[in-house]
């Protein structure tokens, strides 16, 4: 090599670069490594990338908004303060579920990138932010208050996608969230959908973020018979194809009670928190999901879960109060599912609609203020419409954010042609419940637990007539109920137990399909 | 206010420092891409081996190019020279290109300079005759040869190379120009006996014209500054261009019958005469790049005429590159591999872009991000090394549109493989 120059001054600058350069690639894959761990390289580059760009469009976009906020406050007060009055502190709180986001759009299962964006810039607008799940828990004791607007943000199954796209937002809002962790699927190597178990620490550390459990391995299907047939984890008792046989009620329990387990001393030692929550997979409404062939699956797993953890989510609220509330909370507790096509508005009203409600309460249905269709088709908005459907013979709809109301009149405006109108109270739940049933020509006073009917009283008169716009209501106070048509009291029952309960409308008649009414104009005052 | 000019205010300090700063991140990008992907090779071995080869070639060049440096220039080192044209049909540029042949920063006395008409039906001849009148005066002697037939540019090189006296002989293309400082520039290699070639620095004169010949330009920079000065280190240039290459007329005259009549294939070899002689001559001798031997030649402003011009010269590539390779194994261990990982690469591109760009793609529905963003870091990083040494130029439409051109001409090899019998693109 007669034509080169290896004098210091062309070696050294050279050797500068080269020992910044090997400096900055060891240090991009040191860094690499201890934040997303076994993801492959060039996934970590696209979440990377993904958190960044969210990062800078949402942190516009919150400045944008902001700007436009102090703009509008120069002109004068809130006129959309005007809404139902609610309590300065919080009485319950909503608890959101998200799985992950639709950077590239929605999914139908999944909520976008840009509603989600749209829906905490929302949210956080009007006031709403978020709590820790350790101060959801000492809010639930009764141990400490929080502000009204309070919620919780929760996303399950720990996907790489339910915190890259997130954490941005977080950041810039100032929220906290909780990741729920399928801990068998953080464990697998080189995942390009899971959380890598580097990817949760890295994401613990940041402060923004806690974990619970969603199960070790129970988010998956299994064999429940020799045929392919499968079932859930925890409500269906699995296929044992050594033995040719399925599992027994003992092995179930033992099953179970190993997965929840493992699933806690797991995620404690790797993390070095503490997990005291547990969100059920495939946790519908009304409980887990089951394919049926152990009817007491489901509540054999809800029995073991509750010996192992503080709460158990469910992935969807009930149809009639959707926030927790500290009283009346179990093991289960409920969470919103926020819809993929929910904008900021939609969410923020589902949200407000369940804000526990003051007396007294005044509704011209003109906007849906939180009347949940329970069952039946319930159409709220101009008027608040029930009919059954083709199959059924009634059709219930409960005020959401009435739950903790007590002793008070219900009035109604309510025309209905055929069958029985119901004003419900003292509602507990949508199947637990005190009523006024008015129909042609009778009126009873009813007590539903958990919808089991009994007649307290009942009365046939002949001034009672269904039609349209009658003013009916009811009148709960202390152990005495009253029943009222066109303002007159025409039948009370005494000797209830008193309760905090909301109240709810229903329409029935015995021949299916044809059960319906509407309601124009609702009061509501304490007595 | 003393100095106060000479020191940059920070800004421009800055504005300057951006380009280097860029191209280190293109290195860095690269490397980081390359390491990342490193695991991949056992599971495909040929594409990992491939993308592992080309990386580790391209940074090698501009390490190598790094390194390569002029010799200590002897001022009593002075031989003579002997400026040797043939052209056919260059009316127009001809007066422009001898006229500064008498321009030149040397002796006069010790220039020589020949001129070979090589059949032209134009008024070349008369242009010869007349500038040879007009620079008679100013150099030491002037030839004009002239053909009634047309030859062939390789018989003009012999023919000027069998009339000359002197002891360099520097060819320039009849399209190109050198400046007056380039003959001293190519001469001072000589003082070292080993040398038997020396090619100058040519860059694109017509370089503004379109974007065509700007990417031209780019392209002929880096092709000079980076890898032939890889080649260099070496003493192993494989092609001293026609434009403006000097060679030893002591080493040429033994082997000029030799290459005039050369064959290949069972056929006469009648382009990639440049290419031809440096490989006649690195046999024995070496052949050097001067970076500072400055030189402009004219490229092609239409793409049917760069896409033939590039066919012409992948054919001699092939057919020298077959040649080469019979003897570089001989030579340097470190530029063997070098010349033999070069002929993989150049017949495994092809493979590796089909695969990438639909097999891949078409089997398994992932758009292949990763192969495009190591091509485009790449030209990335050769566009940065443009603007980074020649300073403020447009460049970065130039590279992409050199992508563009890199993936048509990709497929010229293949294609120059199955036509390479077929000599009609030949003529000049």
């Amino acid at each position: 090599m007669a034509y080169t120059d290896f004098s210091f001054k062309k070696v050294l600058p050279l050797s500068l670069f080269m020992i910044v350069l090997s400096a900055a690639i060891v240090t991009t894959f040191a860094w690499k490594a201890d934040a997303f761990g076994s993801t492959p390289f060039f996934r970590a580059v696209r979440l990377f990338a993904e958190e960044t760009a969210v990062y800078g469009i949402f942190a516009i976009r919150h400045y944008d908004h902001q700007l436009a906020a102090a703009a509008a406050s120069v002109g004068g007060p809130d006129t959309a303060a005007a809404s139902v009055p609610t309590a300065s502190l919080a009485q319950a709180i909503p608890v959101l579920t998200y799985h992950r986001l639709g950077v590239f759009g929605s999914d139908n299962q999944n909520v976008s990138l840009q509603n989600f964006m749209d829906q905490m810039e929302t949210l956080s607008a009007n006031g709403w932010h978020t709590i820790t799940l350790e101060q959801y828990e000492a809010f639930m004791k009764g141990k400490i208050a929080l502000p009204a607007k309070s919620f919780l943000l929760t996303f399950d199954d720990g996907a790489q996608q339910s915190v890259y796209p997130v954490d941005p937002i977080l950041k810039t809002l100032g929220f906290t969230a909780v990741e729920y962790i399928i801990v068998a699927a953080s464990e697998e190597q080189g995942s390009t959908y899971y959380l890598s178990q580097a990817q949760i620490a890295h994401m613990l550390a940041s402060g923004r973020w806690e974990i619970g459990s969603h199960s070790y391995d129970g988010h998956r299907e299994y064999p429940t018979g020799p045929n392919g047939e499968t079932g859930v984890f925890f409500a269906d008792k699995l296929w044992l194809p050594d033995q040719d046989r399925l599992e027994t009620s003992d092995e179930f329990a033992q099953r179970v009670t190993r997965d929840l387990t493992e699933a806690k001393q797991d995620l404690e030692s790797t993390y070095g928190v503490t997990v005291n929550t547990f969100a059920f997979p495939f946790g519908g409404e009304s409980g887990i999901n089951a394919a049926g062939n152990f009817p007491q699956g489901e509540s054999t797993s809800e029995q073991i879960a509750s010996q192992i953890y503080d709460i158990g989510w469910l992935q969807t609220a009930r149809k009639d109060f959707t926030y927790n509330y500290p009283a009346y909370a179990g093991f289960l507790q409920y969470r919103i599912h926020v819809d993929h096509d929910w904008d900021g508005q939609r969410l923020l009203a589902e949200l407000e609609n369940g804000l526990p409600k003051v007396l007294p309460y005044t509704d011209s249905m003109q906007e849906n203020r939180g009347w949940m269709d329970s069952w039946g088709t319930v159409q709220a908005g101009g008027v608040l419409a029930l009919s059954a459907t083709s199959s059924q013979t009634s059709a219930s709809s409960i005020l959401d954010g009435s739950r903790l109301w007590k002793d008070y009149e219900f009035d109604a405006t309510v025309s209905w042609h055929t069958g029985y109108a119901f004003l419900l109270a003292d509602a507990t739940n949508a199947r637990t419940y005190r009523d006024c049933t008015f129909a042609d020509g009778v009126v009873e006073i009813q007590d539903t637990t958990n919808a089991s009917i009994t007649t307290l009283k009942k009365r046939f008169d002949s001034s009672i007539k269904s039609g349209d716009d009658i003013p009916l209501g009811i009148r709960v106070s202390g152990d005495t109920i009253s029943c009222l048509y066109d303002g007159n009291v025409v039948l009370t029952y005494e000797g209830l137990a008193s309760r905090q309960g909301g109240i709810g409308v229903q329409a029935w008649n015995p021949q299916p399909g044809t059960a319906g009414l509407t309601v124009t104009h609702v009061a509501v005052s304490a007595l | 206010m003393p100095n106060r000019t000479r020191r940059k205010p920070w800004p421009y300090l800055l504005a300057d420092a951006w380009p280097w700063f860029l191209f280190a991140a293109a290195v860095y990008a690269i490397l980081v891409l390359k390491t990342a992907t490193i695991s991949s090779i056992s599971n495909e071995w040929f594409f990992g081996f491939y993308s592992l080869l080309v990386t580790s070639y391209i940074l090698s060049r501009f390490l190598l190019s790094y390194f390569h440096v002029a010799p200590e220039a002897d001022p009593t080192y002075e031989p003579s020279i002997s400026f040797v044209v043939p052209a056919k049909n260059e009316e127009d540029n001809i007066a422009e290109t001898v006229r500064r042949f008498a321009q030149v920063d040397y002796p006069p006395e010790k220039i020589e300079v020949i001129t070979i008409d090589d059949g032209s039906d134009d008024g070349t001849y008369q242009a010869m005759l007349d500038v040879a009148e007009e620079i008679r005066p100013k150099v030491g002697r002037v030839e004009v040869v002239h053909w009634e037939v047309n030859r062939g540019k390789r018989d003009g090189m012999a023919e000027g190379v069998k009339r000359a006296h002197n002891d360099i002989i520097i060819f320039i293309d009849s399209d190109s120009f050198i400046e007056p400082t380039a003959v001293r520039h190519l001469v001072k290699y000589f003082s070292n006996p080993r040398v038997g070639a020396v090619s100058g620095h040519t860059d694109v004169y017509n370089r503004d014209t379109n974007l065509l010949t700007q990417m031209q330009a780019i392209r002929y920079y880096i092709a000079f500054r980076v890898y032939k000065a890889a080649e260099s280190v070496f003493g192993l240039v494989t092609c001293c261009p026609g434009c403006c290459s000097a060679y030893r007329r002591a080493y040429l005259v033994p082997i000029i019958d030799e290459w005039l009549n050369q064959q290949f294939l069972g056929g006469k070899c009648t382009f990639g005469d440049d290419r031809s002689l440096t490989n006649f001559t690195i046999r024995q001798y070496d052949a050097v790049y001067s970076a500072e031997a400055k030189a402009y030649t004219v490229v092609p402003d239409s793409f049917l005429k760069y896409v033939r011009q590039q066919q012409r010269w992948k054919k001699s590539w092939i057919r020298e590159t077959f040649i080469a390779a019979s003897f570089m194994w001989k030579k340097n261990p470190l530029a063997a591999v070098s010349f033999y990982m070069y002929i993989f690469l150049a017949f495994a591109s092809p493979i590796v872009f089909m695969r990438a760009m639909f097999w891949y793609p078409i089997a398994t529905g992932i758009i292949p991000v990763v192969y495009l963003a190591g091509l485009f870091l790449m030209l990335f990083m050769h566009g940065l090394y443009y603007r980074l040494t020649v300073g403020r130029r447009s460049w970065l439409l130039a590279i992409a549109d050199f992508w563009i051109v890199t993936v048509l001409l990709m497929w010229q090899l293949p294609w120059a493989m199955v036509t390479l019998r077929d000599s009609r693109w030949g003529t000049r």
